[in-house]
């Protein structure tokens, strides 16, 4: 519990409570819920007309066009179907570097999601990957279930290697319906982003990228002779950091989240740049508002 | 056959273990955590090879490099330095090892001529390809120590066997061989290494010489006995009488104490102040039990050159030459034979003259036998019997000395300037006989050996001439009669020179040890006399062996005639410095004869390759680069 905690204090929630999970696609969910579908349902919100066929429920018979027209005529509202949202949250080792550290920062964006879409009846799935092993949370709804997403997210702790196409390749295997994704990762992986996110092209698929990365990989405090040792694979790299090294080092950062970003771009999919050192209420609050993931 | 110029540079070989220490030690990396190593790999790629050509960029690495190429290059090419002459150059380098240079003046108590070695050999290192040298020592004896050669090594080794002498400087003839040496030869130079002391360039350049003087010597600190005489005293027969003669080269008074040992015990001391630049004299007598005894004179307090500090000679009053005069009466004759000292004489008339009679010398006056043996023998207005000599039935009238020999022992430091003669014979002597004084038309006075004779000849009676009433007459008959008697007696008992050939009567082989107990062995000419001239070194030397024992006229037998082979013991003989020349240790900067003016030069490195330091550089660019290369990482 002392994790949950950590995780997300008191006065961050009660701003989260303002908020609830949006998606840019119409998305049919299970049972009735917030958002309008693309079904036609019952709901608040006025579709259409259609002649009245036998067996039809008798209460949506719109007796005003019935009293003018002497005909009947069904009325249709938008159904409003409840939000499929799954977290996808990297938990290897390189996951743990920076100060702030990326795995909890990450932690505080699933549990701040993951809250808003469980207080706002959506269903929430969790899953932690990391190589060779993943911990997960089947989609769930209820604001009782936050406590097992938090606590979830609190035994999780980054290691092993990262292995984000597999990740994504069992998502799209396990998940068959229509839901929104989050992709938490810093996507350092060596086989690259793009086999991973390729598996997250799909119609029913809205999916958000946060990348996340901490304020030591965007300006290295390193110079020097260094032996530099990866933290998921065993390789080391003797270097000597000089300010042009560093120079490169950022410019092929930036390239590389620049890549990320326009391949998200082309394929349908938000990208959000999160850095550990921006705190998490202005991450959900702006960019990810400014991304239509939440909406107060 | 390689030979290397400069055989120390070997020694920077070690250096490489200085590369490989620094090899040896290890960057000290600091270790760093990195959440993934993919975009630094994927920088360091970006920055080195992500491309086969990039602009070229201000590099300081690459800069050393390159410098450190160029001088690798620049070592290859054998680089020299061309400071004055052409290639190809013969150098005959004149090393005086002479007295003087034993001067201990240099630093630590180093001699001239360890100074002047390393003089040479700088020289020798300073050799280009094609220059070749040659080495001639000056000490006692003019002497090629090594021929023309282009080989260091071999110079090398040749000055390695340069040794000391106490021996005068011999420039003379070491100067004929150089010329001869160079004559035809191109771009020739002889370079004299020496402290220029003993005036040995006096008369002796000429303007065509190409002559180098490279100086050593510092200090003038020495004074020396130059002068030593033994006799016995006119006033006192048998007893010794002892000159000897103090000179002071230092610029400074010295109170010069003079002991003199006999037989190895002091026996007289005297001391006196001899004046800077000046001399004094010292004369030891009333000896009276001195007949026969080993001499030594020594002299304090102790200078810069040792060699003459003492002096050794043996007294023998007790030992005369014996001459036998045939003569019908010879007034002048015979009064002078019987005032030298160390002569006994016995007069015979011709008419009593047997063959076989003899002793030291025999002097016919007036006479001649049929035949001669072996020994020596003066003739005075005779024709010698011996094949060769001749005269004409006419005699010449009034003769006038037109020349004499000035460096013969006999007849050098005379004056015969004056001598008028009535009548003369005219000799007509053999190719072996050598005119001592001369007329316009016939020689007055020869001399001359071959084998076992040694002849004398005056060619005119005494009384024909005013000779007998001049200085030059006992001068020159004292000088005549120890030449010619010596040759019989030997030259033992003698006061020697360093440098002089000493004649010792033998009928075997003869053993010589010197002072520093090197031994040397002669065998005896036909003469029955052993000739032994490694007389550089002061002191006294022994002589060992089977020898003829002169025999006193007395005996009758003739000297040099006896096969009786007697051992000798051990008979010692004196080598003395006694040369003012060399012990006026003064160095010279420059030596002047006649119109000829050498200034002392400094051997410069000159015509020498530079590669190895080229290589250094090098060497140094290269460490520095791997410094910077380590600290920086230029990528």
């Amino acid at each position: 519990m002392a994790n949950d905690q950590n995780i997300l204090d008191p006065k961050f929630l009660r701003r989260l409570d303002r908020l609830e999970l949006e998606t840019r696609r119409i998305l049919g969910g299970a049972i009735k819920g917030d958002r309008r579908s693309k079904k036609k349902g019952v709901s608040v919100e006025f579709a259409d007309h259609r002649q009245y066929a036998r067996g039809d429920d008798l209460r949506f018979i719109d007796w005003n066009i019935y009293g003018r027209l002497d005909r009947l005529f069904i009325k249709i509202f938008h159904e409003e179907q409840d939000l499929q949202c799954h977290l996808l949250l990297d938990a290897s080792r390189s996951m743990a570097f920076g100060d702030p550290a990326k795995m909890p920062y990450a932690k505080r964006i699933a549990a701040a999601i993951g809250y808003i879409g469980l207080t706002g009846s959506d269903k929430i799935g969790l899953t932690c990957f990391r190589a060779a092993r993943a911990e997960s949370l089947a989609p769930t709804r209820g604001r009782h279930n936050v406590r097992r997403l938090l606590s979830l997210l609190g035994s999780v702790e980054a290691d092993g290697s990262t292995s984000l196409a597999e990740a994504t390749r069992d998502f799209s295997q396990r998940v068959k319906g229509k839901c929104v994704v989050v992709v938490v990762s810093d996507f350092l992986d060596p086989a690259g982003f793009e086999p991973a996110l390729r598996r997250l092209i799909r119609d029913t698929f809205d999916v958000y990228v946060i990348h996340v990365l901490s304020p030591q990989e965007l300006d290295p405090p390193l110079a020097g002779h260094v032996e530099l040792h990866d933290m998921e694979i065993d390789h080391k790299v003797e270097l000597t950091v000089t300010a042009r090294l560093k120079e490169r080092y950022k410019k092929n950062l930036e390239a590389y989240s620049q890549q990320i970003k326009d391949y998200s771009s082309r394929y349908g999919m938000s990208y959000t740049f999160a850095p550990t050192n921006l705190p998490v209420e202005d991450l959900l609050l702006k960019r990810l508002r400014e991304t239509g993931l939440v909406k107060s | 056959m390689i030979h290397l110029l400069n055989p120390l540079a070997l020694g920077l070989a070690a250096l490489s273990g200085l590369i490989v220490l620094m090899y040896l030690l290890k960057l000290r990396r600091k270790r760093e955590v990195f959440s993934s190593t993919m975009l630094w790999v994927k920088s360091v790629e970006d920055l080195t090879a992500n491309a086969p050509f990039q602009r070229l960029r201000q590099n300081l690495l690459m800069y050393l490099q390159i410098l450190a190429l160029l001088l690798f290059v620049a070592a290859l090419a054998r680089p020299t330095l061309w400071l004055k002459r052409a290639r190809g150059q013969a150098r005959v380098i004149l090393l005086d090892n002479s007295a003087s240079m034993n001067a201990t003046d240099g630093p630590g108590g180093r001699s001239r001529l360890e100074a002047a070695l390393d003089k040479a050999r700088e020289l020798i290192r300073n050799m280009a390809a094609g220059d070749e040298a040659m080495v001639i020592t000056l000490g006692g004896v003019a002497q090629v120590v090594q021929p023309f050669t282009e080989e260091p090594g071999t110079l090398m080794n040749a000055l390695g066997r340069v040794a000391p002498t106490d021996a005068a400087s011999c420039l003379r003839d070491a100067l004929t061989m150089a010329r001869g040496v160079i004559k035809g030869r191109r771009n020739a130079v002889m370079t004299l290494i020496g402290d220029g002391g003993g005036g040995y360039l006096a008369g002796l350049l000429t303007q065509d010489d190409p002559m180098e003087f490279v100086s050593v010597g510092l200090g003038e600190d020495n004074w020396g006995i130059v002068t030593f005489d033994l006799r016995e005293s006119f006033e006192q027969k048998g007893e010794a009488q002892i000159f000897a003669e103090v000179a002071n080269f230092s610029p400074r008074p010295v109170a010069a104490l003079l002991r003199l040992v006999v037989d190895g015990q002091t026996i007289q001391a005297r001391e006196e102040t001899v004046e800077p630049k000046g001399r004094k004299g010292f004369v030891f007598s009333d000896l009276k039990s001195v007949a026969r005894a080993r001499i030594r004179l020594e002299l304090s307090p102790p200078d810069q050159l040792a060699a003459d500090n003492a002096v050794e000679g043996f007294v023998d009053l007790e030992s005369r030459n014996t001459v036998l005069l045939v003569s019908n009466g010879n007034f002048f004759l015979e009064r002078l034979l019987g005032l030298l000292p160390d002569a006994k004489v016995r007069k015979i008339a011709p008419k009593d003259f047997q063959p076989g009679m003899g002793g030291d010398l025999i002097i016919y006056d007036q006479f001649a036998p049929p035949k001669i043996g072996p020994g020596s023998h003066l003739f005075i207005n005779a024709v010698p019997p011996v094949d060769g000599f001749s005269a004409d039935p006419e005699r010449l009238k009034n003769q006038t000395v037109l020349d004499w020999n000035r460096l013969h022992p006999v007849t050098r430091f005379l004056s015969l300037d004056g001598l008028a003669i009535t009548e003369t014979l005219r000799i007509h002597p053999p190719d072996w006989m050598l005119p001592l004084v001369e007329s316009a038309q016939a020689p007055l006075a020869l001399v001359g050996e071959r084998q076992t004779v040694r002849l004398g000849v005056i060619s005119f009676d005494l009384y024909a001439s005013d000779w007998p009433l001049q200085v030059s007459f006992p001068v020159f008959l004292t000088n005549l009669v120890r030449w010619l008697a010596g040759a019989s007696r030997g030259d033992l008992s003698g006061i020697h020179h360093t440098g002089d050939t000493i004649a010792i009567p033998a009928t075997g082989p003869v053993t010589i040890t010197g002072p520093d107990g090197q031994a040397w062995t002669r065998q005896p000419d036909n003469s029955h006399t052993a000739y032994f001239n490694e007389t550089y070194r002061v002191g006294v030397y022994s002589a060992t062996g089977a020898a003829v024992s002169p025999q006193s006229p007395d005996g009758g037998s003739p000297a040099l005639a006896g096969e009786s082979q007697t051992p000798v013991g051990e008979r010692l003989f004196a080598v003395n410095l006694l040369s003012e020349a060399e012990s006026d240790i003064t160095p010279r900067q420059e030596i002047v004869s006649g119109e000829k003016k050498v200034t002392a030069s400094i051997v410069t490195r000159e015509n020498r390759e530079v590669w190895d330091w080229l290589a250094l550089v090098a060497l140094a660019v290269l460490m520095i680069e791997w410094h910077l290369y380590c600290r920086r990482a230029w990528l």
